[in-house]
């Protein structure tokens, strides 16, 4: 047993944890399942552009939908931190909200999650600290456009079953990861990973994966 | 309009961190018109190789950081993780320009942290996304260097207006980054970014770019 063991969570702080974040979720309208686990409180941000006035649920029921464990410590080998989920309603209808689904089996350390239009991440994927997963540029890219939801390109990400993503990366808009993938850390991913692939670098390219 | 899981900061205590701020800010002699606002706490550190003592001498470094339009963002509550802003300014020599100035009209968002020995201009209405570095010279400076030898090591930067630094954004000695540019999430920049172009990549590398609508 190392020193280490006497600052991680104890079971009854992940008890806690996990009924604070059970209540959330339920006040959120997010879908949880039985074997969902979470190590400390993540940060989630809901923002609904077509509402004024009090917080109506209503409106983003369903746009969580999660399985796996959301692991939100500093208590890691590495700088890890909060996991982030922030999930936009930018209009009216189903195509015009994020929405975030993690599958069974999935562990997400430290990881920020955008959503506008869908981030889809399958079962047992494992997703390292300080990542950023955002389905938009965020802003557009054309300068002299006004700063509005409409400008902001957007597009599906997809991440498939058994996927391995290296610490400090980000996947953006419009990226399926194939089933198997592994991404080297601190790698940026602007388009498809194809299945069983190494991919690294920035921008992310095939490349020899280590020993 | 948004909801938070977590309990923003309340208005009493970003009141309280504003006086202590404001109170930084006037002991260091940081320029700011009376617009000037802050969330969270930045770390300002200046630095005087040329003298071996242990004290700093304030008057040296008074008007270095000049914010003259905006304010300094870098509150816990994030979509991203991002930390406090970070401003340095190093002085290296003993003339007026052997030392760091920001020069700095848009509002420092989501903790950037900015290092200075000779000069970082920053336009009007420059977006920043969380974590930015901008630095004005190579990493780290041989302090047993002459200013001489040291001075080819240093460049200034400009970033122009409309321009957008992305997340993790990278800009390193002697970049312009021309108005309405944009760089992509953790690129670093080498060299200069023409007017509307994108750059992406470490290293990055350019695709222009043409305005759009009237310009």
């Amino acid at each position: 047993m190392s020193s280490f063991e006497s600052i991680a969570p104890t079971a009854e702080q992940r008890k806690t944890d996990r009924d604070n974040v059970l209540a959330l979720m339920e006040k959120i309208g997010a879908v949880v399942s039985d074997d969902f686990q979470c190590n400390g409180m993540p940060l989630i941000s809901l923002n609904d552009t077509t509402q004024t006035g009090d917080f109506d649920f209503a409106s983003m029921a369903g746009c969580i939908v999660l399985g796996g464990r959301l692991n939100s410590v500093d208590v890691s080998p590495f700088p890890s931190g909060l996991v982030r989920m922030t999930v936009i309603r930018w209009g009216e209808g189903d195509d015009k909200c994020g929405k975030i689904v993690v599958g069974k089996g999935t562990d997400l350390d430290g990881t920020s999650i955008v959503s506008y239009i869908g981030v889809t991440i399958g079962d047992n994927v494992y997703v390292g600290p300080r990542t950023v997963i955002m389905d938009s540029d965020g802003h557009p890219g054309d300068r002299t456009l006004p700063d509005i939801p409409e400008n902001k390109k957007k597009a599906p990400i997809v991440i498939g079953d058994n996927v391995k993503i290296g610490f400090g990366s980000m996947i953006m808009k419009g990226v399926t990861i194939g089933e198997n993938a592994v991404i080297a850390p601190k790698s940026v991913v602007m388009w498809d990973v194809p299945a069983g692939a190494y991919f690294g670098g920035n921008p992310a390219k095939k490349v020899r994966a280590p020993k | 309009m948004s909801k938070f899981s977590t309990t923003p900061i309340t208005k009493e205590q970003l009141e309280q961190i504003n006086v202590e701020n404001d109170e930084l800010f006037t002991k260091i002699g940081m320029t700011r018109n009376e617009r000037f606002f802050c969330a969270g706490r930045p770390v300002v550190i200046f630095k005087d190789i040329t003298s071996d003592s242990d004290e700093i001498d304030l008057d040296i470094f008074t008007g270095r950081i000049a914010i003259k339009n905006g304010g300094i963002l870098s509150t816990g509550i994030n979509p991203f993780p991002c930390g406090p802003a970070r401003l340095t300014i190093v002085k290296w020599g003993d003339d007026e320009d052997q030392c760091g100035y920001i020069d700095c009209s848009s509002t420092l968002n989501g903790g950037p942290a900015i290092i200075s020995l000779k000069r970082v201009t920053i336009g009007k209405n420059v977006l920043f996304g969380p974590d930015v570095t901008i630095t004005d010279s190579d990493e780290p400076i041989d302090e047993k260097l002459s200013p001489e030898e040291m001075a080819e090591k240093i460049a200034p930067v400009t970033i122009e207006d409309h321009a957008w630094l992305g997340l993790g954004a990278t800009v390193l000695k002697g970049v312009t980054i021309g108005h309405h540019a944009v760089v992509s999430a953790n690129a670093v920049v080498y060299r200069d970014v023409p007017p509307y172009a994108t750059a992406f990549g470490n290293p990055a590398w350019i695709v222009p770019g043409n305005p759009s609508g009237e310009k």
